[in-house]
Order: C-alpha cells, then structure tokens, then sequence
C-alpha cells in the first residue's frame, strides 16, 4: 500500500526503525539468516533464550545446526523451503540452564526484494510450552475420564490420575486418600510414586483436627497447604514417618461428594519445603474434581453390582418361571430354577410367539392380560390350566408392563392351591349342609305344622265328599268345589316337602342368578310356620326389580333362614306384641344388599364381630356354628356380611352381595 | 251321631284351608256350622252353640286363652282343640284344662268323637 512518505530516504529510515522495533519488542525469539541458512542476525529474547550474553559466538552459524536427529533434518527442511519463496515450520524441545524443558515453534520465511527475489530468511521461534502442557494435560485428562466412563478399577483410574498430575510438575509426588463410611477412617486410595512402606503407615488412621495435611484437611473439609513438616503443628503427631521417606511439603484438598460429604482427599508432596504456585493449586482442584468423579461412579457401579446380586438371589430363590416377551406375545427372555424347568425347552420358544407355542386357549387367555396390563400399568393376574403330561395342571401368571414395550410374566404352578381350595369348597359344602339338616332339625315342630294343615283339608275334604256323594239329590257343585280343594290342599303340601327337599339337597349346584326379593319371600313362606308359633310378626321392604346375584341359591337361602331363625331365637324374652323382624332388599354400588332386623336382646358389647366365630352363640339351642358358616358361604360368593346392633334395640344383620355382571 | 241330631257348631282357625274343609265336613254331616278366622272375630258375635272347634295357634288370643274365658263366661260352651303341633307343651296344657284336643290330620270319627267327649264332660246347667 503506497504510503504518503515525503522523502524515500526519510521513508526507508522510519521503515527499518520501525522493523527493529517490532523485532525487539516481541516476546518471540527472531532470527535472520542468509540463504544458507546462517545466522546474521538475532534479536534480544533469542539471546535470552539461548541464555548467551551476545550474539557474536552464534553469528555465521547454520540454524540446523543447533539442533540434533530429527529437529535438525526437520530444521534444513524448513529452511529450504523458505529459500524457494515458501514457508517451513517444525517444532524443538530445549531445556534451560534450570534444566527445565521448554517447546518452541519455528516458522521460517523468505524476506525478498523490490523484484521478489528471496534474499534473506526470517526465523521466528515461539515460546509454546504452556499450550503443549495444557494440551498434554487435555489429553490425560480425557484419558483419566475414557478409564472412569469404561468401568475401570477405582485404584487404576486413580493411579492414572496421580501419574497425570505428577507428569506436569518435576520432581512432585502425589496421592490420593479415601475416607471411609464411618467417616473417621482413612484408607489407601493410590500413590504410585510414594514409597510402599509410607503408603501402609498412613492406611487406617483416623482424621483429626492435627491429622498431617490430608487428615486435616477431610476433618476441615478445607484445603490444607503445609509448606515444610519439619516445622508444622499439624504433622507433630506423623513428623517421624514423613521424615523417614523425605517428604518436606504436603498440601492437600479434600474431595467432595455433590452432597459436600467429604470422600477423600487429593494431595501433593514435595521433598523440599515449598508454598504452591497458582498453577499447582489450579492442577490440584481438577485433580480432586476427577478423582470425585472417579469416586462416585466406582460406587454407582458397585451399588449397581450389589443390586444386581440381590437380583440373582431373589431370581434362584423363586420357585416361578419368569418370561420376558414384546407386547405381541414374542419369547425373548425367560429365567426358571432348576427345580421348576418349564415343559418346553427353551430352545424351542426362545424367539417363537406365545400362539406358536401354547393352546390356542391358553393363548387368548394371555394375550387379552397383555392387553389389560399394557393398558392399566397394573399387574394383571390369570389363571389357566394346561396339560402336563398326562395330567392337567393350573397356573397362575401375574403380567406386568416392564422396559416400556415389553410384558413380564411371573407364571406359578398353583396345582395344589387349586386342588387345596376345591377340598376346602367340598368340605365348606359339606358343612353348610350339615348345618342346614341341623337348622331343619330345629324347625321340625313348624314343619310339622305346615304339613298338617294342608293333610287336614285334604282328608275333611275328601270325607265330606263322601257325605255328599250320599245326598239326594247331590249338590255336584258343591262336590266339585270339594274335590277342588283336594286337589289344592295336595299341591300345597307337595311345596312344603318341594321346598324342604331343595333345601336338604346335599349341593354342588352351579351358580346360578338369584332373584334376593323371590329367595327373601321363599325364605318366610318356609319359615311361616315357624314365626307364627313364636307369634313374631314380618314386615318386608322389597324394590319392585332387584338385579340378580350370581349363586348358589340353596345356600344363600341357608344364609338368610339362618338369619330369620337367629332374630326369632333373639326374641324370645320379648313380648309377644312387640316381635317385629323386618326384612328389606335394596341394590347400590355394585352390591345388593339384605337386611334382617329384629326388636331383641341386641348383641352384647365388642361382639359384634365374635359372633361369626364358630362355637360362638348367645342361643339357648345350637352349637354357634350357623353365622360362621352363614359368612363363609357369603365370602364364597364375594360378598361380605356383619352385624350391627340398632339404636332402639335389637339388631340388624347385613348382607352384601355383588351384583351378577350380565356377561357372565 | 248322626243326620236324626244336628247340632250348633263353630270353627275357629287362622287357616282357610282347613277352616274350610272342616266346616264343609261338618255341614255334609248335617250340622250347622259357623267359622271364624281368630277368637276375637268368634268373640264379636254372641253366638250360642253347642260346641266350639278351636285351633291352638291363632293370631292375637290364641285357642287356650279364648277357652278360658269360654269356660268363665255364663255359657259354658264345651271345646274342642285342634292343633297342627303336636308337642308335649300343647298336649300337657290340654290334658291341664281337662279339654280333648285332637291333632291335624284327623278324620271324621276323632272329630265327632272329641266333640262328643267335650260336650259330656261340659256341666250341664
């Protein structure tokens, strides 16, 4: 760029003024050399650098020449390229009087004339040994934190970390120390460099408040800087071991947890006494902050480790067989222990769907859970039977959504629950029907009755038909009105003895709807005798429709003669006028709910509960067994039953039953 | 007994069907019959006969307390009770108030016979 200069002279001298400025004042050493490379010129920082007092031993003197091997080869390369108008770069290592190691960069460039013509070479060297160490110390630290991310032992990654930090500083040892979860304890967490014997002297002890610099500083929770031990109170108590192994100064950071728990600590020695540079305090920080990274994940991995562990011992504890499979039905996973090995191999089902491998029914049975506990979250429990070998076996699968699209299925052999809980129905069966024989057997005086009365008109009738039949003329319409009455009086006793017998009907009788309003009316007209000669008298409160529960009506009917025979029994020291026993039906919630009050004794404090117990009864006549079995046949058929005591007296019996679902 | 004697009768029970058919009985053996549904209902009516057939178990008063007061009253009127329930309690309170009481079912002739035996044993104004 032409620039306005008044005189070229003039112009040429403020040009060079200005150049040799430039060349002294950079921080970069710079040197000019001839076209074979020798020096002609350096500047101030390059003599420094060098550390020659002047620059008359250097003159004249091939750059390449101040190098050796590779440098030196890498030197004359550059060099030659600058002489064909191009620019050559290498890079040298040289250590200083101190003997510390210094990098500079090179960069060699042709300086030519007004025509182009290359006439001299420009070598500027710059100083890059803090950019080479921080990219060394990049580099070990993505290293350190590769070895943490992989899962390697805590003691190699620390043992990396210490090596990384030592690296950076000559003539520094470091370690780092962990406390343990007693938080007093200090145990060896890893210091390479530091002899064994110091290592094992130092594992075990406690931390304090004079614990040398790492046991203060995770007592303090603070970073502790010892410049010389020899000298501080913190090391009075540990001096003789430190001197033994030459340590002089320890400064030390604690390492925290992300909840401030103190996990260790992370220090640096020296052998002579030292105060830390800023840099070495910078280096320490992120070596504590790796090492806390470090810490916490060994012991992630080992709280993982020891999940996993329980894991396996509930899986080897579990006698179920546990499949893992997508949402279609898919095998993808199974675990069974060695006493409970599935029929099928797994081979054979590994991969196949759950339609390939079991019965079609089977099948739809679970697919429909998967549906169900895919849609709810809930764990939906099936049961099924299948064939096993030659006899059929019952199981029960508990399905759960797991890993988002996948089902797990705890599938248990319940065989002999089954068989169990069918013993137990056949032996409840048995029982209610003992109970109800036993109930008959109290009732037989009102039976008895009810039989007569109908067996009386039947034969008044028929002998008065024969005193007609001797009348003339005869009254035919009086002898059919007469034989009519025959025929009624006859279809009444056979209800009698048709309601006895179904009564008395030893049952396996599947469950069936059950009008509770017809069943409640059944109930009275049975027990119609039986209130009348007690002299109590019914009310009902029957809605005109009630929906139907699902049952064994000749049970529930036991339930409910029970009741009815209880609330006489319970008014037997009540006067005559005052027997009321009220019967009401009404349905909400799902349930249809029964109720039997009567105007008796009530039922005596805190036993509302004891008189479902069996053997229990406040009756002057029955073993106590009616209200025992009277709720073990209404839990059967999911329904629940208690008693209250009213507040004018008397009590109440409830019943609920739930309403039969119309699909069955 | 026979058609030559027709007598004054009253049935008194609860049930229909056999209030029937025991006074139907009656009747085809020619004698005037009256029936009645409870005591109180018999009561109501000053009715003169010449026995009363009365059930044991009646709503309100039952057939013992309405003998009782049967006996106290002026009339006197000789009773039969019949019951469906044959329990030691009903025969012993009979057997106590020296009343024949006959059991349902019953023919004819236990019928007639107690009826008879009843109006024996009833003093004779």
């Amino acid at each position: 760029m032409p620039l306005p200069l008044p005189l070229p002279n003039e112009a040429l001298r403020q040009a060079e003024e200005l150049n040799r400025r430039i060349v002294e004042s950079t921080g970069d050493c710079v040197k000019i050399l001839d076209l074979d490379g020798r020096l002609v010129h350096i500047n101030a920082v390059g003599l420094q650098t060098l550390e020659v007092a002047d620059a008359s031993a250097l003159l004249n003197q091939p750059l390449a020449g101040f190098f050796e091997g590779d440098v030196r080869t890498a030197a004359e390369d550059a060099v030659e390229l600058a002489r064909t108008g191009a620019r050559g770069r290498f890079q040298y290592q040289m250590r200083s009087g101190s003997g510390a190691a210094k990098w500079f960069d090179a960069v060699v460039t042709p300086i030519t004339d007004a025509n182009g013509a290359v006439v001299q070479l420009l070598a500027i060297s710059r100083d890059v040994t803090d950019r080479r160490r921080e990219e060394a110390l990049r580099a070990s630290q993505h290293q350190v934190l590769e070895m943490i991310a992989t899962g390697r032992a805590l003691s190699d990654v620390l043992d990396r970390l210490v090596h990384l930090v030592e690296d950076h500083f000559d003539g520094m040892l470091c370690s780092v120390l962990l406390l343990a979860d007693d938080g007093t304890t200090i145990r060896h967490g890893a210091a390479p460099s530091l002899p064994e014997d110091y290592v094992r002297a130092i594992d075990g002890l406690s931390i304090g408040p004079r614990a040398g610099s790492c046991g203060t500083a995770m007592y303090l929770g603070t970073r502790v800087i010892v410049t010389d031990i020899l000298t501080d109170p913190l090391w009075d108590d540990y001096r003789g071991v430190a001197q033994r192994f030459g340590v002089r100064a320890c400064w030390s950071t604690p390492i925290f947890s992300p909840q401030r728990k103190v996990l260790g600590s992370f220090a640096m020695y020296y052998t002579e006494p030292r105060t830390p540079t800023d840099d070495e305090l910078r280096l320490i920080e992120m070596a504590a902050d790796i090492a806390r990274i470090a810490i916490e994940q060994q012991r992630a991995y080992s709280a993982l480790r020891h999940s996993e562990a329980r894991n396996q011992a509930i899986l080897r504890a579990l006698p179920d067989w546990i499949f893992l499979t997508t949402f279609d039905g898919v095998f993808l996973d199974h675990h069974a222990n060695d006493a409970a090995t599935p029929q099928t191999s797994p081979a054979v089902f590994l991969g196949a769907t759950i339609k390939d491998v079991l019965s079609p029914t089977v099948a739809g049975v679970l697919m429909q859970a998967f549906a169900r506990a895919s849609a709810s979250d809930d764990t939906e429990i099936v049961e099924y039977r299948m064939e096993s070998g030659d006899v059929e076996r019952s199981y029960e699968a508990r399905i759960v959504r797991c890993d988002g699209d996948k089902m797990l299925s705890i599938v248990r052999d319940i065989t002999a629950r089954k068989q169990a809980e069918l013993e137990l129905d056949a032996h409840r069966r048995e029982l209610a029907h003992l109970s109800r024989v036993a109930m008959l057997g109290e009732m037989t005086g009102a039976l008895a009755h009810e039989l007569s009365q109908p067996l009386t008109a039947v034969l008044s009738n028929a002998q008065a038909a024969r005193h007609l039949l001797d009348r003339d003329p005869m009254d035919l319409e009086m002898l059919r009105e007469t034989l009519d009455d025959v025929i009624r009086n006859d279809k009444r006793a056979g209800a009698v003895i048709d309601r006895l017998r179904s009564l008395l009907r030893k049952g396996d009788a599947a469950r069936q709807p059950v009008d509770v309003n017809e069943m409640t009316r059944e109930v009275i007209d049975l027990a119609y005798g039986e209130l009348a000669s007690r002299r109590v008298a019914v009310t009902t409160t029957l809605p005109p429709t009630i929906p139907p529960v699902l049952g064994d009506r000749v049970q529930l009917q036991q339930v409910l003669l029970n009741l009815v025979l209880n609330a006489c029994d319970a008014m037997n020291n009540t006067h005559a006028i005052d027997r009321q026993l009220a019967l009401s039906t009404a349905a909400n919630n799902g349930f249809v709910h029964l109720a039997v009050s009567d105007c008796g004794v009530g039922i005596p404090d805190g036993q509302l509960e004891r008189v479902f117990e069996p053997f229990v009864t406040f009756r002057d006549q029955g073993l106590g067994l009616g209200l025992a079995i009277s709720r073990s046949i209404v839990t059967a058929h999911g329904g629940s039953i208690w008693a209250e005591n009213n507040a004018d007296g008397g009590a109440t019996f409830r019943c609920a039953l739930p309403i039969a679902h119309p699909a069955g | 007994m026979d058609r030559a004697h027709p007598m004054k009768l009253a049935v008194v029970d609860d049930d229909n069907d056999v209030r029937t058919a025991v006074a139907r009985l009656l009747s085809a053996m020619g004698h005037h019959v009256r029936v009645f549904p409870s005591a109180e209902d018999f009561e109501a009516e000053t009715v003169v006969v010449d026995c009363v057939i009365l059930d044991v178990r009646l709503p309100g008063a039952t057939g013992l307390e309405l003998r009782e007061r049967l006996r106290r009253g002026s009339a006197r009127t000789p009773v039969v009770l019949i019951t469906g329930n044959g329990d030691r309690l009903t025969l012993e309170a009979a057997a106590a108030v020296d009343t024949p009481l006959i059991t349902k079912p019953f023919d004819a002739a236990k019928l007639t016979g107690a009826i008879a035996a009843a109006i024996a044993a009833a003093p004779r104004t």
